[in-house]
């Protein structure tokens, strides 16, 4: 009863003009950024960072969710619509959405992955409302070793989920990590790996590094090809679903809701594996598999559920724990510190008004959503008009600025810059480049835990499997490592798919 | 050398960089690990990895879903964008931004030298405006004192 005591009251602080303002915002702009290739919610979220100085950190926080959530939904418009992936979360929809289109069922593809979006990301703010709580209090029995052995088991989870093999996954997370590793080190403050570079002394900064991987690597890549435009606009009353297509959505909305949600809860490529791992799980669940691919139903309001399910997922261990499990929810992190605020075990306790007024918010920000990707399709589709070689020198120039507004560092502009070059570079050999950004920002936590809990424990292991909690965790992780091994040894590694995600 | 074996090198590469850095690092002792250690063992793993990696499978090639137009343009992008960087504050963000539009449009996007001009000023001043007026980020102001 106390939750939903505390739900009403962060209904309350939701719905002030301010933060309903700040809702709509958030969600306009990340449906915008969904629709438009090249920029997901990672370079809407740096992008708006600036603006947030002068904002309130509840409505800086339910800006940015909006933004997250956002692009969930308008990723699909251009699956659908153009076989163009609006970010990486909709690779599977175009599968499918793109061949409805073809047969003049535009209108109901979109409404159905709307309506299954909706019912995604309103079930997983559930989960996230009474899970989050629960795993945060038990996380207040964490000490030093617990984060360690937490975090080791979420980087060989990492491994597995990847979309490349478990190797070459590892061998990212392990170079995040060392990348993590350049700075002051906190406990000694010893300098490491700075070459005398005083903008070193700090660290590489996380924001720079995923944008330019995300942001300048993707246009890089995009630059290399011609996009040739050709989409359908639907009119409004051509977006209603027959009787048959909603009833066949229903069972894929369902299930693609609670599998987005547990999947979102494991670090990694959580969206993109959601979405695929639906797509998979509808193919083998219907009658007549054959006809996935030439405009099946199933093949949309699944995956498209479940990867908004997985926002829901990953806000989870973001905000009980303050693990972030995804690039574009670490950015989100870097701006709540700049606000004075860490999610994390003590978030709720601390600031239980700003977690019920975000939950709250949520649940309001999925309803704008619906109402804007619906009626409101024609303005989106209507950005895909502008031809991509004017769009990517704004892109570019506008990473380039909101690089340069964090920290009015011209440093950070030139790792924005090398880290898209790397990005480039990782991309044309299939690198996934998640698992890096991932374990640059986690990299030091994980360090500085493991230091601790020796320090704590004088030198002695037994402090991680003398805490049952440890134990259990290094045990899960030690299970992980070896069954990815024992996969990577029989060459049962995932394969690309055709844009360049893997296929499990 | 194709790119997959080059990336796997890097690996291997860095790793052994990084073990020697860090070699030179304080080691500390098992009460109290020094800072060396946690680089070390991750560049020893990264090393490790790397060979490994030399003896694994390629995957497959993703295919190809649209047709490759020029493998120059990323390099000439690159090129202007750190050119841009450079030049940005000494010269201001208006001056820059021009430039470093008009060199894209212009070099990049294959834009006649006219289209390309009036587009890099007028997106260059668009994206003064918002940025700094609306969104109040700090730019650099130049000649134009702007």
């Amino acid at each position: 009863m106390e939750i939903f005591a505390n739900l009403y009251g962060g209904f309350q602080h939701a719905l002030s003009l301010q933060n309903l303002y700040f809702a709509f915002l958030g969600c306009l702009w990340g449906s915008m950024v969904g629709v438009l290739p090249g920029v997901g919610p990672l370079v809407g979220i740096t992008l708006l960072i600036p603006a947030t100085y002068g904002m309130n950190a509840t409505a800086a926080i339910i800006m940015l969710a909006g933004i997250y959530y956002g692009a969930m939904y308008g990723g699909s418009t251009t699956s659908i619509l153009m076989n163009i992936p609006g970010e990486s979360a909709s690779v599977v929809t175009c599968l499918d959405g793109y061949q409805l289109t073809r047969k003049g069922r535009a209108g109901a593809a979109l409404f159905i992955a709307a309506w299954g979006s909706w019912v995604g990301g309103t079930l997983s703010v559930l989960g996230i409302m009474f899970l989050t709580p629960v795993l945060a209090e038990f996380a207040m029995k964490f000490g030093p070793a617990e984060m360690f052995a937490l975090l080791l088991l979420a980087f060989f989870l990492l491994g597995s989920l990847g979309s490349g093999s478990f190797l070459k996954t590892m061998a990212l997370v392990v170079l995040g990590m060392l990348a993590g590793s350049v700075g002051m080190d906190n406990l000694t403050g010893t300098y490491r790996f700075t070459h005398g570079i005083r903008e070193l002394y700090d660290g590489i900064n996380f924001v720079p590094v995923a944008m330019g991987m995300f942001g300048i690597g993707e246009i890089l890549i995009a630059t290399e090809e011609a996009l040739i435009r050709d989409f359908y606009r639907p009119r409004f009353r051509e977006l209603l679903p027959t009787r048959e297509e909603m009833r066949a959505s229903i069972g894929p909305v369902l299930r693609g809701s609670g599998l987005g949600f547990f999947v979102g809860l494991l670090p990694g490529s959580a969206h993109v594996l959601s979405s695929f791992l639906s797509y998979a799980v509808e193919k083998r669940l219907a009658h007549r598999p054959e006809e996935f691919g030439t405009g099946r139903i199933e093949g949309i309001a699944g995956p498209e559920t479940a990867n908004n399910a997985a926002t829901g997922g990953a806000m989870v261990p973001f905000l009980a724990l303050g693990i972030p499990t995804g690039p574009a929810i670490a950015v989100m992190m870097i701006a709540l510190l700049i606000h004075g605020i860490r999610p994390g075990p003590l978030f709720i306790a601390e600031q239980p008004e700003l977690f019920w007024t975000l939950i709250a918010s949520m649940y309001i920000g999925n309803v704008i959503l619906v109402a804007l990707n619906l009626p409101l399709v024609g303005l989106f589709v209507n950005l895909l008009r502008i031809p991509f070689r004017i769009l990517f020198p704004v892109i570019l120039l506008t990473c380039l600025v909101g690089t340069y507004s964090i920290s009015l560092s011209r440093f950070d502009m030139l790792v924005l810059l090398a880290a898209g070059v790397v990005g480039y570079f990782f991309r044309k050999v299939q690198f996934d480049l998640a698992p890096f950004v991932l374990a640059l920002i986690i990299g030091p936590t994980i360090e500085e835990s493991f230091r601790q809990a020796l320090m704590r424990s004088g030198g002695s292991f037994d402090i991680f499997w003398q805490s049952p909690i440890a134990l259990s965790l290094l045990l899960v992780a030690l299970t992980a490592l070896l069954v990815n091994l024992y996969r990577g040894l029989r060459g049962r590694g995932p394969r690309q798919g055709a844009h360049g995600s893997g296929i499990a | 050398m194709t790119k997959e074996l080059t990336g796997r090198l890097v690996f291997i590469v860095v790793g052994l960089y990084v073990l020697i850095l860090s070699w030179r690092l304080p080691f500390g002792t098992l009460e109290r690990p020094g800072p060396a250690v946690f680089p070390f063992v991750l560049s020893l793993l990264l090393t490790l990895i790397g060979i490994l990696l030399l003896f694994e499978h390629p995957l497959a090639p993703a295919a190809e879903h649209a047709t490759r137009v020029s493998e120059g343009k990323p390099w000439e992008i690159v090129l202007f964008t750190a050119l841009f960087v450079l030049l940005f504050e000494r010269i201001g963000y208006l001056e820059a931004a021009c430039l470093y539009l008009f060199l894209l449009l212009f070099r990049v996007c294959r834009f006649t030298w006219w289209v390309a001009s009036g587009a890099a000023v007028a997106i260059a001043l668009t994206s003064w405006l918002i940025f700094g007026k609306v969104l109040g980020l700090q730019l650099p102001a130049g000649f134009l004192r702007l």
